[in-house]
């Protein structure tokens, strides 16, 4: 794992409190400033012809795999065929038995957290989950099982 | 009305439904739009702690009603093809909104949306019985009533297969029209959708229905998905759509204006230039209209199918399966046997999960990111089976947030976005400063999910806060305004 550069940075405290004050409408949509007033509510309003096909649960499940790629085919959005991971250090996968037993997944998720052990910074994601570990899976347990890293 | 009524209602021209990310294109090429079709709910919002309790911004309504087209009103939450009244309370803002947009006509839906118990979360269709025909008639006058201009209701999309105890469609439209006297919102994509699925033939709906009722055209594109073609909205008018109204286009008497819909989520990858494109297409239909009335109203059928089975029962048996619920009685299992259920429940889930992540985007994709998208979807899953949809994007999105804290994950930073989207949210609907306290610089992670991706540096330590404010410049100490700039690309 290409973790060492990562690791080096010096975890260090900030001395004092930093303080940013950012109006609602940038700190809820970043380009916001480009957009007119009404695409602010367009989020959290009805959504529009209710017979009709949203996407964009797709698009964002395929941006977090493939940020590069958010212009694919539209036809093929509402696919929903499990996408390939992405090349991200950290992938928790499920045994198929796993996958739709939610309680199982819950389990899992608990797992993975605990085998994780606490973060160093207990408000950040550990660098040691996102680098040292290569893929978590679960067994039909439940239990998560530990790969490369 | 009479049909000499309808001929004097004011001729529009072509336009587009109303989405905020073609404001561009307005600005472009204002000559390629004469009217816009406003969805009035899209902009309302409902507060998750005050159910039923709709807030509407002044400021969207204003800069609506000042945009340099013709306004039209197309209800998106009160549909005319149900039993259940409880979207009454919308009434008095959409008349307040058709007068203040100062729109001519406006138009609803003929299909359901709510049972007794729940919202369905998608435009489901109405039982096309005598029952029916009589239940959808007073709630046709009683919407028109309330908004104070004529009504046309929309021939909807029909995902099920034709059913041996109902009326045909087109025969059902033009008894309901007529019945109660309302316009027709002719959606031809719906119609040619619902052909390509197994109903009826398009012409066969046209030559039922009374075309001196048809005001107005709606046309989109779709496509297929599991063998059914989609009301998608999502790209090019299909050619073979397209050349069927070459030959309709001509035969409507009163036709006012026709509208292209483009779902909003499709826009990124559909583009500006192939809307506009499409625009010009929909001129060439509009420039075939007949500029002079005259066609004598059809002789209508008065036959129907007996209604054995009474609406309400239509309704919770289908608005019960559509949601993911198992049969109950003999019509939810004969329902369910029916694949288009199966289209429906696929779509429904399709809207939820776009309300939660359109509302949450940053703490869904920290969720997609850490647990890997298919967990996600899992968890959102088992979220469906315990909640029905909400009408409202940010009602929806704050029911799955109060069961995932049910379900104390323990993922590092989730409370913290989440905390910090929330008070974004709520700072713009109250106008009251929020400050979102860290432990950790967030700027790293912010920046890092906006961007589809985690942050690859360890954030570091401190007492770090954000001051959300409802208006202002951005202000920082203690902290290069760079930084800021970073996790905010917007300057």
């Amino acid at each position: 794992m290409a973790t060492a550069e990562v690791l080096s940075i010096p975890k260090v405290r900030a001395h004092g409190t930093v303080r940013v004050s950012l109006p609602a409408k940038v700190a809820y949509s970043p380009d916001a400033l480009k957009k007119s007033i009404a695409s602010l509510v367009e989020n959290l309003g009805c959504p529009k012809c209710f017979s009709g096909a949203d996407c964009l649960f797709s698009f964002e499940r395929n941006y977090v795999v493939d940020p590069q790629g958010r212009l694919a085919p539209i036809t093929s959005e509402l696919n929903p065929q499990p996408l390939p991971p992405r090349e991200s250090p950290a992938i928790v996968s499920l045994s198929s038995g796993a996958r739709y037993d939610i309680n199982k997944v819950f389990k899992a998720v608990d797992n993975v957290i605990g085998a994780l052990g606490p973060c160093p910074c207990h408000s950040g994601i550990d660098v040691l989950y996102q680098n040292e570990i290569t893929v978590i899976g679960v067994n039909e347990r439940g239990e998560a099982q530990q790969f490369g890293g | 009305m009479a049909a000499d009524a309808f001929s004097r209602l004011p001729e529009l021209g072509v336009g587009i439904v109303y989405a905020s990310a073609l404001e561009p294109l307005f600005q472009q090429c204002p000559e390629a739009i004469d009217v816009v079709e406003i969805e009035p709910q899209t902009t309302w919002i409902e507060r998750p702690d005050r159910p039923g309790e709709i807030l509407v911004r002044p400021d969207v309504e204003d800069h609506l009603a000042g945009l340099p087209f013709h306004r039209l009103v197309h209800s998106v939450g009160t549909p005319v093809g149900g039993s259940v009244t409880g979207a009454e309370s919308q009434f008095p803002l959409l008349r307040e909104t058709v007068r203040k947009l100062n729109a001519p006509w406006a138009s609803e839906h003929l299909a359901f949306n709510l049972t007794p118990d729940f919202f369905t979360g998608f435009f489901l269709p109405p039982r096309q019985t005598e029952a029916g025909l009589s239940v959808y008639t007073r709630a046709i006058q009683r919407l028109a009533e309330a908004v104070q201009v004529p009504l046309a209701a929309e021939t909807g999309v029909n995902y099920l297969r034709p059913r041996s105890d109902e009326i045909p469609d087109g025969e059902f439209m033009a008894q309901l029209a007529s019945q109660a006297d309302c316009g027709i919102l002719l959606d031809l994509h719906n119609v040619y959708a619902n052909e390509r699925n197994g109903r009826q033939k398009v012409w066969d709906f046209v030559r039922q229905i009374p075309l001196e009722r048809v005001w107005e055209v709606h046309l989109a594109g779709g496509f297929e998905l599991d063998g059914y073609w989609l009301d998608a909205h999502s790209g090019a008018i299909p050619d073979e759509l397209f050349a069927l109204c070459r030959e309709m286009i001509p035969e409507l008497p009163n036709l006012k204006a026709i509208i292209f819909e483009v779902f909003s989520s499709f826009l990124p990858s559909f583009g500006a230039d192939r809307v506009r494109h499409e625009l010009d297409r929909v001129r060439s239909l509009w420039e075939l209209r007949r500029t002079r009335g005259g066609c004598a109203a059809r002789n209508h059928s008065q036959g129907s199918r007996n209604g054995e089975l009474d609406v309400q029962s239509w309704e919770s048996a289908l608005g019960s399966l559509a949601i993911g619920r198992a049969p109950v009685d003999g019509l939810g299992t004969q329902l369910a046997a029916d694949p288009g259920v199966g289209i429906m429940r696929r779509l429904i889930q399709e809207f939820r999960a776009s309300m939660v992540v359109g509302v949450y985007r940053l703490s869904c994709r920290l969720l997609m990111l850490t647990l890997s998208p298919d967990i996600f979807r899992a968890i959102l899953e088992d979220f469906w089976t315990h909640e029905p949809p909400r009408q409202y994007s940010y009602s929806e999105a704050e029911a799955f947030i109060a069961y995932l804290r049910g379900k104390n994950l323990r993922l590092p930073w989730l409370d913290k976005i989440l905390e910090f989207e929330k008070a974004a949210i709520e700072t713009q609907l109250d106008g009251h400063s929020r400050v979102v306290k860290f432990s950790a610089d967030p700027f790293p992670m912010l920046r890092a999910l906006a961007e589809g991706r985690l942050p690859e540096i360890i954030p570091q330590e401190g007492d770090y806060e954000i001051e959300i404010t409802p208006e202002g410049p951005i202000t920082v100490s203690g902290i290069d305004l760079e930084q800021v700039h970073q996790a905010f690309p917007f300057h």
